[in-house]
């Protein structure tokens, strides 16, 4: 456990962005908040007209979750595409500045590397930004407290109880997204090992891929197989029910996808093994050798 | 007594190359022992090194302290240590996080060990490790595999670009390195003169191939590196 926290600790320190990125978010936040509230004159200025007949609570509370929605896209964008940025660096970062012979000379195993790498694309940085989506819930319902008409409709949630469900709810959500990352994930890392530009690599083939299998192959199959991978994260995060968005790709698609995962991975864990690139690495053999 | 280190008929041929990098290579190492490695430029001395760094794959076999460079490779590390010429030290990280770092993932290295060779050194642990120069950088290097108690230590070049202070100091904290514990040495140089009063055995290759393998004893004293060039004129 010592090793494993060591190690994301070390992953923090080098890859600063995951944590200054959210900072800045805070702050530009925080600022916005304090400008509202001491800019008398803007709340005096700022005419909201809400013609409705019966109870106002429905049209306050469809707001409200709408807002939510919005956030928990916005920063669950920001957070797949720091997770996306990372995976497609971290390995490649290490050996284009050198320090790759320092981390093998290490007592570390590939595999190893690649769980605490994965976790912390995959877990910490969602994390960090779930962090985020807190404070702003935090920061809305402060407003509310202020017991101002429009930062109250606008400000919901407007119970400490409901700023810890968002919270909650967006944290469950980003992790649905990362567990269909992971399949992209390793295959992130396998290109990057091979190539300094795995994020070019991965749209420009998987783009001509789909293409070729759509329109020259007459595969159309391939081509929504391909196309599917690329959707399915945006599509839960931007999905009202994210869990039925993933049920919605069906389970032959899951099948496969969760295939060429389990593939990109073993592929990246025996590559990453030494420091040439070899097809020998990718003799299976190692897995089942009593010494790995 | 099991040997140290096990090398047995290794060769490397690279995809790229026709010719053979390394050929046939055998040689064990005890306790004790410390092997100048020595070849001009492209003799193979760097493909034999990552070979047992599991950096590289080969044919043939190689055991160090009982395990296999590659298979084995996170249980080696904790026995096996490499410095090389260029620094592989990550530069972003500062002295202190990179020791706090190897203090909570290797569990042989010794903080207080690696503190008490520091400071004897301008090295400060706020540094980063980009700021220092090439002769701290290695100085750290050693310290670090100093605190690492590793039972081998394979240096390349370790000495290439230092000034003769870093290089005194550097080979003063290996000798009382190695002759505190049951270890065993390699070291690859040009510096044949500079290091052949360290070596207890040498091996010269020349164009992949072993042109020289024997106990320093039946080499006269100081005339190393004369035999080293007069190895390099002849033909194979």
């Amino acid at each position: 456990m010592q090793t494993w926290l060591i190690m994301q600790e070390k992953e923090l320190l080098e890859h600063k962005t995951v944590t200054r990125v959210p900072l800045f978010i805070c702050l530009c936040c925080v600022l916005v908040l304090i400008s509202l509230i001491m800019n008398t004159n803007l709340q005096n200025n700022l005419n909201i007209s809400i013609h409705t007949q019966g109870d106002l609570g429905p049209f306050t509370s469809v707001f409200s979750a709408n807002l939510q929605l919005m956030l928990s896209v916005i920063v669950g964008m920001l957070s797949l595409t720091l997770t996306t940025l990372y995976f497609a660096k971290t390995l490649r970062k290490e050996r284009n500045e050198g320090s790759a012979a320092f981390w093998r000379s290490m007592p570390v195993s590939s595999q190893y590397t690649h769980l605490v790498k994965l976790t912390f694309g995959l877990v910490v940085i969602p994390l960090i930004f779930s962090l985020l989506i807190l404070l702003i819930n935090l920061l809305l319902w402060l407003a509310s407290l202020s017991s101002d008409a429009l930062i109250g409709v606008m400000g919901e949630p407007n119970t400490l109880a409901s700023v810890l469900m968002n919270w909650l709810e967006f944290i469950s959500r980003m992790l649905l997204v990362s567990l269909v990352m992971l399949p992209l994930a390793a295959l992130l890392l396998t290109i990057s090992q091979l190539s300094d530009s795995p994020l070019i690599i991965l749209l420009l083939a998987g783009y001509a891929l789909k293409l070729l299998a759509g329109w020259v192959f007459g595969w159309p199959a391939l081509a929504a197989f391909i196309a599917q991978i690329y959707q399915l994260p945006t599509a839960i995060l931007y999905a009202e029910s994210p869990i039925i968005s993933v049920l919605h790709a069906g389970s032959e698609f899951l099948s496969l996808y969760a295939l060429l995962g389990v593939l990109a991975l073993f592929t990246s864990t025996s590559l990453y093994r030494t420091s040439e690139i070899s097809w020998q690495s990718l003799n299976p053999r190692w897995l089942v050798s009593k010494n790995k | 007594m099991t040997a140290l280190v096990q090398v047995k008929h290794v060769s490397k041929q690279y995809s790229d190359s026709r010719q053979q990098a390394i050929n046939d290579i055998s040689f064990e190492l005890n306790a004790g022992q410390v092997l100048g490695l020595f070849g001009h430029n492209g003799a193979g001395k760097s493909t034999l090194i990552n070979a047992l760094l599991g950096a590289h794959r080969y044919q043939g076999d190689i055991i160090i302290n009982g395990l296999h460079p590659i298979d084995q490779h996170a249980e080696l590390m904790q026995h096996l240590g490499y410095i090389s010429d260029v620094n592989v030290l990550p530069e972003w990280m500062s002295v202190k996080q990179v020791l706090t770092y190897i203090a909570g993932i290797h569990p042989r290295f010794d903080l207080a060990s690696a503190n008490t060779v520091l400071a004897s050194t301008d090295i400060k642990h706020n540094s980063h490790i980009k700021n220092l120069s090439k002769g701290m950088k290695v100085q750290l290097h050693l310290a670090i595999v100093i605190a690492t108690n590793t039972k081998v230590l394979i240096l390349d070049e370790p000495t290439l670009g230092l000034d003769l202070l870093y290089r005194d100091t550097f080979y003063q904290h290996l000798t009382t390195w190695f002759n505190a514990g049951q270890r065993c040495l390699i070291i690859a140089s040009h510096e044949v003169a500079e290091i052949e009063h360290l070596l207890t055995d040498v091996l010269i290759l020349k164009q992949g191939r072993v042109v020289l393998q024997t106990s320093m004893d039946n080499i006269p004293s100081g005339s190393l590196a004369q035999r080293f060039i007069t190895l390099q004129k002849e033909s194979i």
